[in-house]
Formats: C-alpha cells, sequence, structure tokens
C-alpha cells in the first residue's frame, strides 16, 4: 500500500485541484431543440433561430409550470452557428447545448446561397453538431416557419419533429436526409432534404402526391406541412422536387428507403375513377450502370407489390386474371412514365443523380483517379436510363370482391 | 501439475493483451491515416500490413524457438552486448516515444469529441498516471487477466456497433476497389507495417509465457484477429462516411459510436462506447508502459524494473505535452512509424542471420 | 497491544493471577489429595464453583477415586452412567499385568471415548471442554471420559443462504455436530478431519476438513500455516478467525468466505477447497475463494438448468446495478445528457430546478440515508422491524421529493441500487459493491464515463491480481485454466466433471464423460 500511496496521493491532489469544468447540472443547460438558419440582411450574416425546449411543460406533473411557453425562441444574428451560440448566451440564463439537437431548418433563401455550404461546413467542426441532425428546408425564412410551427398535439417541438420523421418512413413524402448523408454527397451527387412550409397556398387540381409543400389541399390541422425535397448539389440548393418526384427518387435506388406508400393510379376499368393502392417493397432493386458505351447506360429494375386496399370505382378485380393484368399494365406504364419524366428532368436541370447510382458506377473503375477522370455527373446528363417495373398483386384487401352496391344500382 | 500463480501467462491472456495493444487502435487517429493514403481500398493496407509483419513473424518464432528465451536476452546473446544495446534503446525509445504520443493522441480525442471543456494535463494525468500506471504496477498477469476479462465484451461491443449502423451502410461505397492504385495501396501496407509492429516488440515477453506453443498460438491470433478489426472497421467506415467524405473526419470510430441506434429506443450510446473504449485505453498504456520499463530496466541493468514504471509514466506525459496540436502530434507519430517500420520488419530477420551465420561458423 | 495490557494489569495485581497453565507442575503425583488440591488451586476452588467433585471407593480394589467434571461443560447424566455407576457396581478383580488405569479405562468405564492423561494442563484443557477426569489414589495417570455436555440448539434452517428448493439444515455453534452434518454430505472415508488449536490464553479448537484425494498438499499446507501464524490470546468465532488468516486485511475484497449450508461445504470440499469449522460459530470457513464462490449460491445447482442460469444473469444484472447505478445516474445526467431520451431528460430537468443541491449532494445524501435504513432494519429488535419499513418507505418516497429535497427519479435510482444490492448472495461481496459503489460516484463525479472507465479498469486490474491462498480471485476464468465453465453460467450437471484446475487439484476429474464431451 505504501508502494502505491503517494502516485494515488498525488493523482487525487491533481484532480482535484484542476476539477473538471465539464460537469453541468441539467437544469442549467438550455437544450435546443431546433436550430433555423436564415440569410442576415448583411452579406456574409446569417440570422440563426434556436428553439429551446422549456422542461417545465409538459414533463412532469411535479414540476408543470402553468403560463409558461413550451419552448423559447430566439433569433441572433452572427457571422456562424458558434458565434451565434456564444451571443444568445446574452439574453439566455442557462448555457446552451446541442446534445438533444436532432433538427436543422434552413431557410430557403439561405440554402440557394452560396454561404450555406460556409456555414453549414462550418458548424460540423463544432463536436457537439450530431451527423445524424436531419436538415429541412423551408420555403419561408426558417425562424418564420418555426415561430409558425405550433402543433396542437406534441406542444414539446423535438417530439413533433421525432414523430415526422417516423412518418416519412412510411409515407415517402419527404426524404429522411441527414447531415451524415448531405457530406457524403458534397462531389456534385444530389443531396435531397425535406421540404416544408407554414404558407399554405392549396392546389386542388392535381394527383394525389404530385404536390410541393404547401399545396396540399388541407384546411385546418397545424399549421405546418412537409412534402416535397430540396435538391441539394455541392451545398447549395438547385431546385425542388414535389411529393411524387421525391417518392420516385427514393424507389429508384438500389437501396430502396420506401418501405411502404399508398399512391392512385386511373382505374384501367373505369377511366372515370382513381384507384388507391399500397406500393410496398418487392425484393431488392436492381441496378445495372454500364460505364463501357458512351454515352453510359443505366439499366434499373424496379420490383414492387402492390396491395388493393380501396377501390373507389367498386370494380371487381378478384374475378379475372385480364382485369389484374390490366391494372399491372396500368401501374407499370405510370411509374415506368413517371419516373422516365423524372430522370428527364433531372438530366436536364442538373449536373448529377439522386439516385445514388453513382455507388453502383464506381463499381466498374478500378482506382479513385479514374473515377474523378470520367466524370460520373456529366456522363450521366446524356447516359440512356432505363427504368421497369414488375408489379406482383399480393392482396385485395378484405372483402372478396368490392360491396355489391353499384350492381344493385343498375337492378333498379 | 500447473502451478496456478507461477508468475506466468497463458496463451488466452497473452492474446487479450495483444488485441489490447493493436485492435484499439481502430478508434484513434490510425484509420485517418490509413484513409488518407488508401482511400477506398483503405481496409486492404491493414491486411498487407499483417502479410509482411507474418513473415517477419515467422522468423521471430523461428529464433525464439531455438532459445526459449526473451526477445531482449536473445538479441545481447546473438548482436553482442554493445549492438545488442543499441537494438534495445532503439526499441525503448520507440515503444515509449509511440506511447507518449499515443496517450496525447487518445487525451485529444477526450477533449475534442466528448469534454472540450476540460484541461488536457487532467485527462492525461488520469490515463497514464493514474489508471495505466496502476494496472502495470499489479504486473504483467493482472494486465493479462484483466485484458482477458475485458477482450470479450470489447468484441462484443464491435459486433453490436457495426449491427447498430448496419442499415446506414452502402457496401458499394468501398468501390472503385483498388483506391488509389493498386502499387499505392501495397506501399502504404508496407509503411504502415508498424501499426502491428508490437507483435515483434511482445517477443520481449516471450520468457513469460508457460510454453513456447502458447506463445506461437498467441502471437498468430494476436496479429490476425487484430488486423481483420482494423480492415472491418476501415472498410465500415467508408461505406459509412464515403469516399471522399472519409477524409475530413479526424475520428471517425467516435463519429460511428454516435450515428449507432440499438433498434429506435436507444440511439445516443457514445458514452457507453467511450467507457468500454476508455477502459481499453489504460489497459493499452498499461502494457506499453510495463514494456518500456522492462526495456529500459534491461538496457541500464536494473533489476527491480517495476519501480521505473512511475518516472516513465510521468515523463510520457511531459512528453505528451509538448505537441502544440494533435495534427502535429499525428505528424510525428506517422513520421515515427514510418522509421520504425523497418526496424521491426528487419530485426527478426537480422537476428536470424546471425544466428545462420554463426552456426556456420561453429561447424 | 491488548496482550500488553493485560501483561500489565495482571503485574499490578501481584502476579498471583495466574493466567494460562505456565505455572502448573507437568505431571501428577501419587497422592490422590495433592492432585486435587492442585486442580482446587487452578479452578479458584472455593469462590469460584464450577469445579464439581464426586468422591467415591473402588470397593473392587478398595482404593479411593475422585470424579472431576466441571459444571455446564460436561452432561451429569452421562456422568452417572457411563462413569459413576460402571466404577462402583464393578466386581471385577483387578488383577494382572495391566496397571489400575489402563484396567478401568479398557474394561470398566462403558463410555465410547476415553484415554489417559499423565499431565495437569491437557487434563484442565480437557475439564474445560467438558470432559471428567477420575483420579485414583495412588496412580500417576488420569483418566479422562469424553461426557461433553454444552447446551446445543438443534439444527435450524439457513436464515442468510435461504433457498426454495434444497437441504434445509444449517451448521450450529457444536463444532461437533457441525462435522456431523458435513459428513452426512460427503460420505467418503478420505475425507480428512485434522485438528489444531488456536488462541494462547483460551485454546479453541478448529477442524481443517479436506479431501485428501483432491485438495492441494500444498494449498492444505498453506492454509496450516497461517492457522499456526495466528497470534491472538483468544479467537471466539470463525468470524474473528477470518480476519486473522487473511492475507490482505485492509482489502476490500475478502479472501475466504462463510457459509452456513453443509450442502454448499460438501461441494467445496469436492472441488479442491479447505473448509474450518469452529465451536461457537454456526457456519463453514471457506479457503481459498473465488470470485465465483460469491457469485454463485446453492441454489443455482437445485433449479432446473435454465432457471438456474436465469438466476445468474439476474444477478449479474443486480451486482452491476449495485456497483454501478449512481455512479451512471451521476456520469449521464452531469456529463453525458445526450444519453437520456429527450422526454426523460426534460423531465429530470424540470424537477431538478427546484431542487437546490447538486446531484453529487442528492445522491449522497440519498444513498446516506439508505445505508442508515439499512444499518437500523438489522439493529433493530424484531417487534419494532415494521416501524422501520414505513418510516423508510415515507422518507425515501415521498416527503423528501415533496420537500424538494432530491428529484423523483433519483429516489428511483436508489431503490433500483438498494434492492440490487440485495440480491448479492455473500456478504462478503454485498459489502465490498456497497463500498465500491461510493468510489465510482466519486470517480463519476470527477471525470464522468472516463472516470468509471479508469477506476473500473483499475479495479478489475487489482481483483485479477489478487489472490486468496494461491487462487487468482477470477479464475479459472482469467487467468484461464481448464474447468467445467461453471462461472457466469452453469453448464448442465452432466457436463460438469471436470474440477477446476485453477486450485490445482490432485484428482482433476469428477466423474468420466461417457461420451468424448472435451471440457
Amino acid at each position: 500500500m505504501k508502494k502505491y500511496g503517494w502516485p494515488i496521493g498525488m493523482l487525487v491532489l491533481v484532480l482535484f485541484l484542476t476539477g473538471c469544468s465539464e460537469r453541468q447540472e441539467l437544469e442549467k443547460q438550455a437544450f435546443v431543440a431546433v436550430i433555423g438558419l436564415d440569410k442576415g440582411e448583411k452579406e456574409h450574416q446569417i440570422e440563426v433561430t434556436f428553439q429551446i425546449s422549456n422542461p417545465q411543460v409538459n414533463t412532469t406533473q411535479s414540476a408543470e409550470a402553468q403560463n409558461e411557453e413550451p419552448s423559447n425562441i430566439v433569433t441572433i444574428t452572427a457571422v456562424d452557428l458558434l458565434s451565434a451560440k456564444e451571443l444568445v448566451q446574452t439574453s439566455l440564463s442557462r448555457e446552451i447545448t446541442f446534445s438533444h439537437l436532432r433538427t436543422i431548418i434552413v431557410g430557403e433563401k439561405l440554402a440557394k446561397e452560396d454561404l450555406f455550404r460556409h456555414v453549414i461546413g462550418s458548424a460540423i467542426i463544432d463536436p457537439e453538431m450530431r451527423r445524424e441532425a436531419i436538415m429541412i428546408v423551408s420555403k419561408e425564412p426558417a425562424q418564420d416557419f418555426i415561430h409558425a410551427n405550433k402543433p396542437t398535439m406534441e406542444t414539446r417541438p423535438h417530439k413533433y419533429y421525432e414523430f415526422m420523421e417516423d412518418n416519412w418512413k412510411n409515407t415517402g413524402f419527404v426524404p429522411i436526409s441527414n447531415l451524415n448523408v448531405f457530406f457524403q454527397r458534397t462531389e456534385g451527387e444530389l443531396f435531397l432534404a425535406g421540404y416544408a412550409t407554414a404558407q399554405k397556398d392549396p392546389e386542388y387540381e392535381k394527383n394525389d402526391d404530385t404536390y410541393l409543400a404547401g399545396e396540399v389541399p388541407q384546411s385546418g390541422g397545424d399549421p405546418v406541412e412537409m412534402i416535397g425535397s430540396a435538391v441539394m448539389q455541392k451545398g447549395r440548393m438547385v431546385g425542388t422536387l414535389n411529393g411524387e418526384e421525391t417518392r420516385l427518387s427514393l424507389l429508384l435506388r438500389r437501396k430502396n428507403l420506401l418501405k411502404t406508400m399508398i399512391t392512385t393510379f386511373p382505374d384501367p376499368l373505369n377511366e372515370d375513377y382513381r384507384i388507391s393502392v399500397v406500393v410496398g417493397q418487392g425484393p431488392k432493386t436492381k441496378v445495372k450502370v454500364n460505364t463501357d458505351r458512351s454515352p453510359p447506360e443505366v439499366d434499373v429494375v424496379v420490383p414492387i407489390v402492390l396491395k388493393i386496399n380501396s377501390n373507389i370505382a367498386l370494380e371487381d378485380y378478384t374475378v379475372s386474371k385480364q382485369r389484374q393484368e390490366a391494372l399491372k399494365k396500368m401501374v407499370k406504364t405510370k411509374m415506368e412514365q413517371a419516373s422516365g419524366e423524372l430522370i428527364e428532368k433531372i438530366q436536364e436541370e442538373y449536373k448529377g443523380e439522386p439516385f445514388v447510382w453513382y455507388a453502383t458506377a464506381r463499381k466498374n473503375f478500378r482506382t479513385t483517379g479514374d473515377f474523378e477522370r470520367y466524370d460520373w455527373g456529366e456522363q450521366f446528363k446524356k447516359a440512356d436510363v432505363h427504368v421497369s417495373f414488375e408489379v406482383t398483386i399480393e392482396s385485395f384487401g378484405e372483402q372478396l370482391r368490392p360491396p355489391t352496391l353499384n350492381k344493385r344500382e343498375k337492378d333498379e | 501439475m500447473i502451478r496456478v500463480s507461477d508468475g506466468k501467462i497463458g496463451p488466452r491472456e497473452f492474446f487479450a493483451i495483444l488485441y489490447g495493444m493493436m485492435a484499439i487502435r481502430v478508434t484513434d487517429a490510425t484509420p485517418s491515416l490509413m484513409l488518407e493514403d488508401g482511400l477506398t481500398a483503405a481496409w486492404m493496407l491493414p491486411l498487407i500490413s499483417a502479410i509482411v509483419l507474418f513473415g517477419s513473424l515467422m522468423f521471430l518464432l523461428a529464433i525464439l524457438k531455438k532459445y526459449n528465451m526473451g526477445l531482449i536476452d536473445i538479441v545481447f546473446e546473438l548482436a553482442g552486448n554493445g549492438f545488442g544495446r543499441l537494438i534495445i534503446l532503439f526499441m525503448f525509445v520507440t515503444v515509449f516515444s509511440s506511447m507518449s504520443l499515443n496517450g496525447r493522441s487518445y487525451s485529444d480525442i477526450v477533449i475534442t469529441m466528448y469534454y472540450p471543456k476540460s484541461p488536457l494535463l487532467l485527462i492525461m494525468v488520469a490515463l497514464i498516471l493514474g489508471a495505466a500506471l496502476f494496472i502495470a504496477h499489479r504486473g504483467l498477469e493482472a494486465i493479462g487477466r484483466t485484458a482477458l476479462l475485458v477482450v470479450p465484451i470489447f468484441m462484443l461491443t464491435s459486433v453490436l456497433l457495426i449491427i447498430g449502423v448496419a442499415n446506414q451502410l452502402d457496401p458499394l461505397f468501398i468501390f472503385p476497389i483498388a483506391g488509389p492504385g493498386e502499387l499505392e495501396v501495397i506501399k502504404g501496407g508496407l509503411e504502415f507495417s508498424a501499426f502491428f509492429a508490437d507483435i515483434i516488440i511482445v517477443g520481449v515477453l516471450a520468457d513469460r509465457l508457460r510454453t513456447f506453443n502458447a506463445y506461437r498460438t498467441a502471437s498468430i491470433w494476436g496479429l490476425w484477429v487484430p488486423a481483420a478489426k482494423m480492415a472491418l472497421f476501415l472498410a465500415v467506415y467508408v461505406m459509412m462516411f464515403d469516399y471522399p467524405a472519409v477524409r475530413n473526419i479526424a475520428y471517425p470510430y467516435h463519429h460511428l459510436t454516435r450515428m449507432a441506434m440499438v433498434g429506435s429506443l436507444a440511439n445516443h450510446m457514445e458514452a457507453l462506447f467511450l467507457a468500454l473504449w476508455f477502459v481499453g485505453a489504460a489497459i493499452h498504456f498499461a502494457t506499453y508502459l510495463y514494456i518500456s520499463a522492462l526495456l529500459l530496466g534491461k538496457l541500464i541493468n536494473y533489476q527491480p524494473f517495476p519501480q521505473l514504471l512511475f518516472p516513465l509514466a510521468g515523463l510520457s506525459v511531459l512528453i505528451g505535452m509538448l505537441p502544440e496540436n494533435p495534427l502535429m502530434g499525428d505528424q510525428l507519430r506517422k513520421l515515427l512509424l514510418q522509421s520504425s517500420s523497418g526496424l521491426f520488419l528487419l530485426l527478426p530477420v537480422f537476428l536470424w542471420g546471425i544466428d545462420r551465420f554463426r552456426k556456420g561458423g561453429k561447424e | 497491544m491488548g496482550g500488553f495490557l493485560n501483561r500489565l494489569f495482571g503485574g499490578d495485581e501481584g502476579g498471583g493471577d495466574n493466567t494460562g497453565t505456565e505455572g502448573l507442575p507437568t505431571s501428577f503425583s501419587d497422592s490422590l489429595d495433592c492432585n486435587v488440591d492442585q486442580f482446587k488451586a487452578e479452578f479458584r476452588y472455593p469462590e469460584n464453583s464450577a469445579l464439581k467433585f464426586r468422591e467415591l471407593l473402588i470397593p473392587s480394589v478398595n482404593r479411593r477415586a475422585m470424579v472431576l467434571f466441571v459444571d455446564g461443560a460436561a452432561d451429569t447424566v452421562q456422568i452417572n452412567d457411563y462413569v459413576i455407576r460402571p466404577l462402583l457396581e464393578t466386581d471385577r478383580k483387578m488383577e494382572g499385568l495391566q496397571s489400575l488405569p489402563v484396567e478401568i479405562k479398557n474394561n470398566i468405564l462403558t463410555g465410547s471415548g476415553s484415554e489417559l492423561l499423565e499431565g495437569f494442563p491437557q487434563a484442565i484443557k480437557k475439564l474445560v471442554n467438558g470432559s471428567t477426569i477420575i483420579l485414583v489414589d495412588g496412580e500417576e495417570q488420569a483418566i479422562v471420559v469424553e461426557t461433553e455436555g454444552f447446551e446445543n440448539r438443534s439444527v435450524a434452517e439457513p436464515t442468510r443462504e435461504v433457498v426454495i428448493k434444497g437441504p434445509r439444515s444449517a451448521f450450529i455453534e457444536s463444532a461437533a455436530i457441525n462435522r456431523s452434518l458435513l459428513r452426512r454430505q460427503v460420505k467418503d472415508h478420505r475425507l480428512v478431519s485434522e485438528t489444531m488449536t488456536v488462541g494462547k490464553e483460551s485454546p479453541q479448537e478448529v477442524s481443517i476438513l479436506y479431501m485428501a484425494h483432491i485438495a492441494d498438499p500444498a494449498l492444505v499446507q498453506n492454509v496450516k500455516e497461517s492457522l499456526s501464524k495466528v497470534e491472538k490470546d483468544a479467537i471466539l468465532t470463525l468470524s474473528a478467525m477470518e480476519e486473522l488468516i487473511e492475507s490482505r486485511p485492509y482489502s476490500l475484497f475478502p479472501s475466504t468466505m462463510t457459509t452456513e449450508r453443509p450442502d454448499r461445504a460438501g461441494s467445496f470440499l469436492l472441488e479442491g477447497h479447505v473448509v474450518m469449522l469452529m465451536d461457537n460459530s454456526p457456519d463453514a470457513l471457506i479457503a481459498p475463494i473465488t470470485f465465483w464462490s460469491m457469485f454463485h449460491t446453492a441454489e443455482d445447482q437445485f433449479l432446473r438448468w435454465a432457471f438456474g442460469n436465469f438466476a445468474r444473469i439476474v444477478r449479474l444484472i443486480a451486482l452491476f446495478l449495485s456497483l454501478l447505478m449512481p455512479a451512471l445516474y451521476l456520469a449521464v445526467v452531469t456529463f453525458h445528457p445526450e444519453m437520456i431520451p429527450t422526454d426523460l431528460m426534460l423531465a429530470i430537468a424540470a424537477s431538478r430546478e427546484r431542487v437546490p443541491f447538486p446531484t453529487l449532494l442528492e445522491l449522497l445524501l440519498m444513498e446516506i440515508t439508505f445505508e442508515i435504513l439499512r444499518e437500523a432494519g438489522i439493529r433493530v429488535p424484531t417487534p419494532l422491524g415494521t416501524t422501520i419499513g414505513i418510516v423508510g418507505a415515507l422518507i425515501l418516497g415521498q416527503a423528501a421529493v415533496q420537500a424538494n429535497l432530491v428529484s423523483p427519479l433519483l429516489v428511483v435510482v436508489i431503490a433500483i441500487t438498494g434492492l440490487s444490492s440485495f440480491a448479492i448472495p455473500d456478504v462478503g461481496l454485498s459489502v465490498m459493491t456497497r463500498i465500491l459503489r461510493f468510489i465510482f460516484v466519486i470517480a463519476a463525479h470527477l471525470l464522468g464515463f472516463v472516470g468509471l472507465a479508469l477506476v473500473l479498469a483499475a479495479m478489475l486490474a487489482y481483483a485479477t491480481s489478487i489472490k486468496s491462498f494461491g487462487v487468482p480471485f477470477f479464475s479459472p476464468l482469467a487467468p484461464h485454466f481448464p474447468s467445467s465453465r461453471d462461472l457466469f453460467l452453469r453448464p448442465i450437471l452432466k457436463k460438469q466433471w471436470l474440477r477446476p484446475l485453477s486450485m490445482s487439484p490432485k484428482d482433476q476429474i469428477r466423474d468420466e464423460p461417457e461420451g468424448g464431451d472435451g471440457p
């Protein structure tokens, strides 16, 4: 014991003398749930909005504060995120921390600027910034969006975004786009960030999923809508995709991110109506890229599985094979047509693609140098892309045939 | 009958020590160095290094089997007192400086990734003068047994970590397969072989194992398992962060633990990984400290070498504080590695050569 | 120090109070009266009424004899039946080659154990242990008859190591009965029972039991040596003995353990351990021990394989929680808030807003209250026991939270910790975790998870490097030795055919396995 006595004694002494300033009590910290980034009025300045959760609202019965807001929203104008974080301390009594930050909202105006690349690139250097934070682009300035976003059910802001993200996995209206993926695609590949708005401008003439945020025909409910995606290239927003295009771009990937989605097609048996089907993931999507020829050739086969859970025309599909074939064919042509349009649009407008086909293309090259010289983005612009869907119908819902309401009508 | 407490260690303990010395490198700045050189083919580098070192190890095993004593005694025996002392001095300098720089590097990781407001000295003192010194003081048996207790947990958590990030990985990201080109990869593999040179250094512990067979089995496993783990993790890093973004990430392991999710319930588990990693780090530095003291003890003919542990630990903290910032330390580290690679690759061959030559002379 | 004081005060009283048996003549004289007077002097006769005499005349040889015994130690009924009656009623002619005491011992006394003695010190030792001494006029030898009659309680159920399924007898305060309980478990002629005496002033006998064909002779020697090194005037119980033979009395990690279950002691014997028994101690001392001896319970082997292992997993979790839970909570809350799910984190933050103390103080306050409660629970007289429960539940559960002394989650943390510590089967292990817990709390307070990790690594290094009588604490896991792998989990009994080689057993195999099932 004597042998270790003095080293240990010294150690304890040093520990107590220097101390560790890392320790911080929970109640002395301000947990940021959402950050909003906007362009400042002056050049090279940004407005950073922090939405800070108030622990005393809606968390525990014993410490409920009745008349407080669920969150505190502060906007600071500064040159970057880190200095804003420091400046906010002038009005905030608690120490601000990003450890529970999950969502970053970027105003469309800032996202389209070159400045954004610098802002987000420098923000990630801060170890408190987590790479799994979700990025959303808002149509209006982010601070307006955050102020407007007061959902009824989830008074605590983090909960709202958490549940929304879970939703996206099922609907595919919005791509799940965290910062890690954003930083993966910095070399010209397209990155899709969620697109949201609180400004509603409903359009009633469209098909069910070709909306962009704000266009969904909805009244009442929460003030915020999230559908579609913002296309980012080299850290800059270059355009938008609507809900349908977003879904397709998720579907066309080798690693299909879309579990199931519900969409509508014209009913092949009754042109007046549309038929809603649940589109599910089939076996793995096959992507083949041929870079040996010029222009390169991309071959995509997407197997999808349909469930017919609604049938507004009340046509009976269960009885005849031909009717099913007609439905399959309709779905196939519509999907292929839509994806053809999407790919054409992307080839025309952007230099790159959001389908992660570049990863498949990389397989054909021996060294990274070869691939860089090939310049996939430029080559893709003129590539021949063939997309084909393989449709199978899995189920027809819980009834053997549609209720015979329409037949009775005819009888009478 | 086997005596339980004879001061010697068995093959499993020895393997665990080797694992603690080498496999932990996936967590520090080593992968960044390898990714910089190997790009998407970085995962091949450790395997190439291991193949090269395996050859060297075979020579070492041949000598160890013949002489049946520790590497230090063999060096003295074969290279003579003066030259042998020079070799031991060089080994000591390499091991000790690598420990000091690594200590700095590990503390830097903690400061950068987890405790940005803490003083660097505090972490270094707690790690090296605290836990590592204590463990090394308890002797080689303690190091081996502690390592044996925790190494299975490390292996398990590595697997869990990879499962935790599995759905965010894209296997196609490791293409183009040859990265910067085959030649570059092989060159890189040779350059980095010092990362696994511990396998040669631990020859100094050979006389502390119960049997030669135990040494052979443990050292062969102890070379390949960490190399395979390193290869696997390098591949995972590339699949996770994608080339070229992966080159910008300073400590990929710690980013990986941040991204890991155990289901949807517990997703911020990095502090647990931090704790496990630091247990490993304590054992890692204890081993290095012990070997440094052993080498220095032999070098200056000082028998009670455990008494050297404390001054050495103190000195290594002081040396570790010298580099201004982590990047400088990493550069020094790389320089050290490249210069020592040759030594450790060639030492067994050299000894083997002398042995042959002498034998020829005698006959 | 104690011995020195004794000597000092002994000297003050004029040296007349001769402790021990040092000033005695070693042998008997041939005068009965002389011998009896000597005994009287030794036992401070008229003041001390402990020594009883019964004078009688052996009719057949017409000689006076004296029967001596100590009141309370000897059983008077046995003396009547096996000593006095045969002596008085004998009509055997005492002639021939044998001496009179030998004749009486062999052919007259009907008791089962008797022997001849020639010196006072042994005779006095026998007397205080309950034997009866017969002195015959004109003979220089005394006959000792075993008539031990200490009051014993009957064999009862174990109180510390309770099982649901399995034998229910526990050791009691009599070494003889304990030995018999143990013999009943291990019916083997190679079960050796050696006796050693410890304590200089009031000697006590310690039985050392081991299996001659299994236990490592070096180990037995080691145990005997450490027993013989014990220097103490009196050792009343095995628990005191435990500390005296330990090599690291300051350490938190025990190197011996006690069990009150004969079946457990028996299973230790069969693995090559040494078991020590002593009068007045209702348990057996086991040496050497490993972590596993303390982690396992008797019931693990009695219950079905799956449930036995399930219980072990639960206990392992409990061990970790008991050791680390408060420290983990402290580290998470003050250093790593990102680990807590956001909702819970906000709830803790909200409830902590009104608590005036830092988390460390809050934690220590609760932890110490709990320890007081536990200590009070043991010391409190049984009729008051329920009070402790009510007061404890009130203090810990409701009032402290309502008074904003602690946050509600902390109460849960402390409750889980306390509960876990009760699930640890061995007292030594449980005490160890209770104290180590505070060290971990300090470490977590200083450096969060890094501090925890470093202390954990140092603790593991310490634990693996200590030895109990030459056996490493974590063997046969670390260092690895072939064994039946009855460690964290147990294999089915059929596969437990190999004794742990870390004990260096002479006979390594319990039973030849039927198939070629390797270890």
